[in-house]
């Protein structure tokens, strides 16, 4: 690859790289520094690289296994058993959209359990279909499936979680006697 | 295909068009228009799905993650260069011969090459730009955003290897670096002519991954004898939070595109 189509590639994929690391680990540093070693990681391999056509798919695979080879050095990204800890709450419905911050739809994202944000995130992300993300995460097909739709249950809960701490934090003023 | 089947395959396509080529899915949708109930969560779960996708597709990353990615790309490219498997001393004299002709046509196309004003990179003779903290802050915050990353003198992952360079050039630098950035990675350094003074920029890569910061340094002599405050304060140039300092007889300039208030601790306490 030259110079120019690096550049290129960088310019057309960070963000979505990012974005994807930020689902992965909630932690907006953490998110730069996976996005940055994937560009590393494909600078250091562009040889072995033969069809550059598959380098968004090569990127996604790369921080994808760098963030579960970080998981595996260290508990910065603990696992939770979300049958534990989730409550019977209501599901969110698509228009209470309108009424919230990319941000929390991204901390909801993250909070769904490990094993299904990696392709929850490739889904809802980059539109991935259900073969793309099996080949990305290297997965079979019938897991990435039932991942998908168990994920998304997880995702509605803890929107509705979030949605429903946020409310809380709205204190009403005392009114005058 | 029972209904659990056609629910899982239309549970997992994607937010936006429906896959044309898969014949699963066509089989599935046939299956929902079969039945109500799953017609009717199929809708739903693509409702909550589009407006999913498209919330999470607002979130930007940090304004300078792309300019760090190619700074950083652009330091182990050179980095790798030197350590070549083909620059073995057979190849020495092949490559020197071409270094020397490199030299003679760079040499021809700046004595041709004509200034530019208030531009950093030689002395500028005869051109008549005031010295002023606010003139320093536009010409570098004009190199910073159009050559820098062509243009550095050396490119060093470490300050100290910088400052040992700069130390080794014809009448000795000395680099200075804020406290606060001392032991962060760099990407390198150029030394240039400010009003007659020599000056530098060093481009450090900060490990809170917050954004690189660009530190330009000059002379107090370069600047007139009063510096008003004012002139030291956080400000904007071009696409740049930059701030300045003063700290012995040397006068800091941080540029960055990280918040203001980041740049703000680089100066030292009680620094103007």
């Amino acid at each position: 690859m030259t110079e120019n189509e690096n550049e290129a590639l960088v310019e057309t994929l960070y963000a979505p790289l990012y974005r994807f690391a930020l689902s992965l680990t909630g932690n907006p540093v953490e998110a730069c520094d996976l996005t940055q070693e994937a560009f590393f990681r494909l600078l250091k391999h562009q040889d072995s690289l033969r069809d550059p056509s598959k380098a968004k798919s090569w990127l996604f695979t790369t921080l994808h296994r760098e963030f579960l080879a970080v998981v595996r050095r260290s508990t910065r990204y603990p696992h939770r058993d979300l049958e534990e800890v989730e409550a019977e709450l209501p599901s969110v419905e698509p228009q209470d959209f309108g009424q919230m911050d990319c941000a929390i739809v991204m901390q909801a994202l993250h909070e769904v359990e490990e094993t299904h944000r990696a392709p929850l995130s490739l889904f809802y992300l980059e539109s991935y279909s259900y073969q793309q993300i099996a080949a990305t995460l290297d997965m079979p097909i019938g897991t990435v499936m039932s991942r998908l739709s168990r994920g998304r249950d997880q995702l509605r809960r803890n929107l509705r979680q979030l949605m429903s701490n946020e409310d809380r934090k709205i204190i009403p003023l005392p009114r005058s006697a | 295909m029972n209904l659990n089947e056609a629910r899982l395959i239309l549970g997992s396509c994607p937010p936006g068009d429906l896959p044309v080529d898969d014949p699963q899915v066509e089989l599935a949708v046939e299956v929902a228009r079969r039945s109500p109930e799953l017609w009717a969560w199929w809708h739903d779960v693509r409702s909550f799905d589009e407006a999913a996708a498209s919330r999470l597709r607002e979130v930007q990353p940090p304004a300078d993650l792309k300019f760090t990615i190619l700074a950083g790309q652009r330091s182990t490219s050179l980095g790798s260069r030197t350590r070549a498997p083909w620059f073995t001393p057979r190849n020495w004299g092949l490559g020197l011969a071409a270094l020397l002709v490199a030299a003679l046509g760079l040499n021809r196309f700046f004595a041709n090459r004509p200034a530019v004003p208030g531009g950093l990179a030689r002395p500028v003779a005869g051109v008549s730009t005031p010295a002023s903290v606010a003139s320093l802050r536009t010409s570098a915050a004009r190199f910073l955003t159009d050559e820098w990353a062509h243009d550095f003198d050396v490119t060093q992952a470490s300050f100290p290897k910088l400052q040992a360079w700069a130390r080794q050039q014809p009448n000795s630098l000395q680099l200075a670096a804020p406290a606060a950035l001392a032991n962060s990675p760099t990407y390198g350094c150029k030394i240039f002519q400010w009003q007659g003074e020599r000056a530098s920029l060093v481009c450090f890569l900060p490990r809170d991954g917050g954004g690189v910061i660009h530190v330009v340094s000059v002379d107090r002599r370069a600047l007139p004898a009063e510096i008003r405050p004012a002139e030291m304060q956080p400000a904007v140039a071009g696409e740049w939070n930059t701030t300045g300092w003063t700290e012995g007889n040397r006068v800091y300039l941080a540029f960055s595109q990280r918040a203001p208030a980041d740049l703000a601790r680089l100066a030292p306490p009680m620094a103007l």
